[in-house]
């Protein structure tokens, strides 16, 4: 609460991080009301109006089937969204109780889990995300599930070495000659002082996980069509690059402005959360 | 040893607890010697003094008595009962009768927990009571350590470091034990604050007849303060009995050279007083003999080969060369009290 508040204090002073804030805010909703803002339904054909720039009745334009594009980005944010923000949660809820495990516990338990952080980490995400979805197969849930497990030994590892140093603090000691169990220790003490730094974390990993869910879809392993995802658009825009530049640009846009929102909204949060920057 | 009908609230008798040095490497496995054969009794509603300086095993021993680490030998009693480290219920029940004050008041308590939830955490453990019984207990504890009854809704940082203390103690009280380790609960405080929180502290020591292991390597803290006092050096006890008898008539010179550091400053005095050389030595390979030896103004060639026995007093001890036991076969182990 107070971080939040804290970041809030900054954000006003900080126009950078405002317009990250607003640009963010304004994505979700538009995201979110996709069913009650978008002009036409994501799928509807209309062979009439095929490849048609942007005009007044198909703002963005539209693509080879006649399909508006401006509904089709609205309805893939949904998309880019729920994966990017799905993947991250659940990422950092095994990632962190994985890292507090294994800082708290410490011993061989974090010996193994150092490791294994270590080797996962060794595999760009892009990467292991592509082995698991080409071993499970496309879909929604299937890319959060491959997103989430890249993110698991990111989390896991910033969880850890703040779970190890706070498992040093007075406070847990007393609490243990008090008689509490490892359990209450590791819920009530340590993951309360660990999560506004996955929280941070979080923020800065969402605009990742958008881009990965992008790059999958756009290399044809993400959703399947005819979901629109904004990585799968710029797909089907490829070929039509010269004569349609629209159909590969606007999700393209889109993507950098939900993932430069992202970043600058992490940059804030983490420059809030940071205590040395928050006792001057 | 005297028949006694109410058993101290604390024992501690040969008390051992040695750390593995990691790495290491070939050769013989070395070890920190933290303690080394350590026993001493705190009576109840006694407020008895551990000294040394900072490295001496002080603060192992006072986290081997509340649980925290586990001694390799020795034998810890609570109230005539034998504390079990294990993870037994009965053991952990034994181990809420002694609680403990921390030294850093900015580490002691979690910064995310309401005052309020950090004193009520010892009461919800325990069990037994309702959510309106712990709430009213919690604003009893905050009154007894002098503490508004609104600091219950607080946080740590809206917190001076003597205020923390504070809290600190409450939380040591919670569970009403009858002994409490203090260890060096004022050393990170402002001298205009910690005096403030040793009169709290001698306060409810006296109202709740509580046993005080009071951890200090200040020994003029430890003087005013406490009833009898223990000085350690390098994992053993060296010296030990009645504040007065140990600061009036020190018998070991490390205790006269402890004692004189800490005297006021008088220029035309100091040439008078003992003062220690060096350093204190490592603790993963003491010196041969009495441990002190190297850094002794009074050393004789005995000091070096052989560590010297316990020579009880009237009411005390000495380990120390110059004061030889009439009967060599005493050692701290199986002095009486």
């Amino acid at each position: 609460m107070t971080a939040l508040r804290t970041a809030i204090a900054m954000v006003a002073p900080n126009r950078a991080a405002g317009w990250g804030f607003l640009a963010l805010a304004a994505i979700c909703l538009l995201a979110l009301a996709a069913p009650l803002v978008a002009p036409y339904a994501p799928a509807e054909q209309d062979l009439m109006a095929r490849l048609e720039p942007p005009s007044a009745q198909h703002w963005l334009g539209t693509d080879n089937f006649g399909r508006d594009i401006l509904s089709r980005i609205l309805w893939g944010a949904r998309i880019s969204l729920l994966v990017g923000l799905g993947a991250t949660l659940v990422g950092m809820v095994i990632g962190g109780a994985l890292g507090i495990w294994a800082g708290f516990k410490g011993g061989i338990v974090d010996l193994l889990a150092a490791r294994v952080i270590d080797v996962l980490l060794s595999f760009p995400s892009l990467i292991l995300c592509l082995l698991i979805v080409s071993l499970v197969g496309p879909g929604v849930v299937e890319l959060i599930a491959a997103i989430a497990v890249s993110l698991v030994p990111k989390f896991a590892r910033v969880a850890r070495s703040s779970a190890i140093a706070i498992s040093h603090r007075e406070f847990v000691d007393a609490c243990r000659t008090v008689g509490g169990s490892d359990l209450r220790i590791m819920l009530r003490h340590i993951t309360p002082n660990v999560v506004g730094e996955l929280a941070v974390m979080a923020s800065l990993w969402t605009a990742n996980a958008v881009l990965i869910e992008a790059s999958l879809s756009f290399l044809g392993l993400g959703v399947r069509p005819p979901t629109p995802t904004l990585g799968g658009m710029m797909l089907e825009g490829l070929n039509l690059l010269h004569d349609a530049p629209w159909l590969t640009l606007f999700p393209g846009l889109v993507i950098l402005a939900m993932v430069l929102a992202l970043n600058l909204v992490g940059d804030t949060l983490r420059d809030a959360v940071d205590p040395r920057l928050r006792e001057v | 040893m005297k028949a006694r009908l109410v058993p101290p609230i604390l024992e501690v008798r040969d008390l051992r607890k040695f750390f593995p040095v990691p790495g290491g490497g070939f050769g013989p496995r070395q070890a920190v010697r933290a303690i080394d054969g350590v026993s001493f009794t705190v009576e109840r509603g006694q407020s008895y003094g551990l000294v040394g300086e900072s490295g001496c095993g002080k603060s192992t021993v006072a986290r081997c008595i509340v649980g925290l680490l586990t001694p390799d030998s020795g034998r810890i009693t609570v109230e005539g009962e034998a504390l079990t480290t294990g993870r037994s219920a009965r053991g952990r029940r034994l181990h809420r009768s002694v609680q403990m004050v921390f030294q850093d008041p900015f580490s002691s308590l979690n910064p995310r927990l309401a005052i309020g939830t950090t004193l009520a955490e010892p009461l919800a453990i325990a069990g037994g009571l309702s959510r309106a019984q712990i709430r009213a207990r919690v604003a009893e504890l905050l009154r007894e350590v002098g503490l508004p009854e609104n600091a219950a809704a607080k946080f740590p940082h809206e917190f001076s470091g003597g205020q923390r203390q504070r809290i600190s103690i409450a939380r040591a009280l919670a569970l009403r034990p009858p002994l409490i380790v203090a260890d060096e609960p004022v050393s990170a405080l402002d001298v205009s604050v910690q005096a403030q929180i040793l009169l709290l502290l001698d306060g409810l020591r006296i109202e709740h007849d509580l046993g005080l292991l009071f951890i200090s390597h200040d020994l003029a803290v430890v003087r005013n303060f406490c009833q009898r006092v223990a000085v350690m050096y390098l994992g053993r006890i060296v010296e030990e009995g009645p504040v007065e008898r140990v600061f009036a008539d020190p018998k070991h010179p490390y205790t006269l050279a402890l004692r004189d550091s800490s005297l006021p400053p008088d220029p035309a005095a100091r040439d008078r007083l003992a003062r220690i050389e060096g350093e204190m030595p490592s603790a993963i390979d003491p010196p041969k003999g009495c441990h002190f030896h190297p850094r002794c103004p009074r050393r004789m060639p005995i000091c070096s080969v052989e560590a010297p026995a316990w020579t009880p007093f009237a009411d005390g001890g000495v380990a120390c060369h110059l004061h030889p036991p009439p009967d060599a076969t005493v050692t701290p182990a199986n002095r009486g009290t």
